[in-house]
């Protein structure tokens, strides 16, 4: 991968700016995360579920009240921190998306927003999902749409298919976080799709997540919805 | 709208039978690839937006005889007639078949012409024996989107865009398509998803701003 010098920071980058992350989040993040929400059409109730770069835990108050039973998982210490002193009934861990600190088998959904599109190689986060899901168990996740990634390269002569890393300016400027690119290829690779039965999908617009006057409208995020084969 | 769009061809049959095979080559190779890797020898195909029925003949000397084409346009229809293909004239959404009839249905660029697929996939799934197989290969939603050319392009709302084909020897209309359009739930409820494949082919599409993005796109899904 080109322009890639530090791997570990795609991942890590949230440390930096996680507490006025957080009250962003709050404010400026409702168009996906109520999308979000309205995809999770399943039932809760009584299920072990984890959810996969968590941040500072914001979206576990939705998951509980919904009747499961909550894991939060991010790989930034500081944000796992935050969750705990905000959500102290709940378990969190710190961990990568790639190596998730749980046995086989563990869980019956898996949820994740705006956090796979941080890997490189979402098949590896995809592998990660698989194993420690129930066989039938829900994998739902969001994450930035490619065509955005493609658009947002400010230079000529750009190359959908070529993975390179990409400044994505977030809640109206308020921060910028570096994604590598990724076709919709490889997020629809073979792999996934012998692993998990698609069930849902719908692509938005997100005006609040950038804000670029008289821009173009495109889809910002994505949404998928499946099942474990 | 989807009759005229899907009879546009007609004003351009001749041309278009010339340039259409040279014009296709690098997607007809990855498509065909696609079909080859299905192992559907001797299965009974219908091939949806059939045209002149070139894809046909080849399908014929890869697969057997079991070859079926449907195409809107009544000129198309003749030239394949004239091949000695079975074809007959029908618009997607009201295929002149039987159901349950078909192990595998393909199309080929025709899809995108259709404005609202929820009728043709219910179309599809029904001419299709259970377990059976749709493969398509269509416009990606990001080369129309980019066709439109204009500032304050919406990819969410829907046009008639202008795609310029084999280095301008054909201007076709079609209407825009998101990617959930393809992906609805609709197409879940009745299709398992096994293979999606985005690809460019600027030697038959026009590519613009001199970027290299998606011009195709190729789904291959199984009837539930």
């Amino acid at each position: 991968m080109k322009n890639n010098k530090n791997k570990v920071d795609l991942f890590k980058q949230y440390n930096n700016f996680s507490d006025s992350f957080s009250e962003s989040v709050d404010n400026d993040n409702n168009v996906s995360r109520i999308t979000f929400y309205k995809s999770l059409n399943f039932d809760f109730k009584n299920k072990k579920l984890l959810d996969l770069a968590c941040g500072d835990g914001q979206d576990i108050p939705e998951y509980t009240r919904r009747g499961a039973d909550c894991v939060g998982v991010d790989s930034a210490e500081n944000f796992i921190e935050v969750a705990k002193e905000n959500y102290p009934e709940t378990e969190f861990q710190v961990g990568d998306m790639t190596s998730i600190p749980f046995k086989d088998e563990t869980f019956d959904i898996v949820l994740s927003k705006y956090a796979i599109g941080t890997a490189e190689n979402p098949n590896l986060v995809f592998d990660e999902v698989f194993r420690v899901l129930k066989k039938g168990g829900v994998f739902a996740y969001l994450t930035t749409h490619p065509m955005r990634l493609f658009m947002e390269q400010k230079e000529k002569n750009k190359n959908y298919f070529e993975q390179k890393n990409v400044d994505l300016v977030v809640f109206g400027g308020k921060f910028t976080i570096v994604e590598p690119t990724h076709t919709f290829n490889s997020f629809m690779s073979e792999n996934f799709t012998s692993k998990f039965q698609i069930n849902y999908f719908t692509e938005e617009y997100d005006p609040q997540s950038a804000d670029f006057p008289g821009r173009d409208v495109y889809p910002d995020f994505f949404v998928v919805v499946v099942t474990k084969r | 709208m989807t009759l005229n769009l899907s009879k546009q061809y007609n004003r351009f049959s001749d041309i278009f039978s010339m340039v259409h095979d040279d014009g296709n080559k690098y997607s007809n190779r990855v498509f065909f690839d696609v079909l080859r890797e299905e192992n559907i020898q001797g299965k009974k195909i219908l091939d949806l937006g059939c045209g002149n029925g070139t894809d046909m003949q080849y399908y014929k000397y890869r697969f057997g005889d079991n070859i079926y084409g449907v195409d809107a346009s009544e000129k198309f229809i003749e030239e394949a007639s004239a091949k000695k293909l079975n074809v007959s004239i029908g618009l997607f959404d009201k295929i002149p078949h039987e159901e349950k009839s078909f192990d595998v249905v393909v199309s080929k660029y025709a899809l995108q012409t259709v404005d609202d697929f929820k009728d043709t996939y219910k179309e599809v799934s029904r001419v299709l024996k259970p377990g059976g197989k749709f493969i398509f290969l269509t416009v990606h939603p990001m080369r129309q989107f980019f066709e439109e050319k204009t500032k304050h392009k919406n990819f969410f709302q829907k046009t008639i865009v202008k795609s310029v084909l084999f280095g301008g020897k054909i201007i076709a209309q079609e209407p825009t398509h998101t990617l959930e359009e393809y992906l609805s739930a609709e197409f879940f409820k009745l299709f398992n998803l096994e293979k999606f494949i985005e690809k460019d082919d600027f030697y038959s599409a026009e590519q613009l701003n001199g970027d290299k993005y998606p011009t195709y796109m190729i789904i291959s899904a199984t009837k539930k």
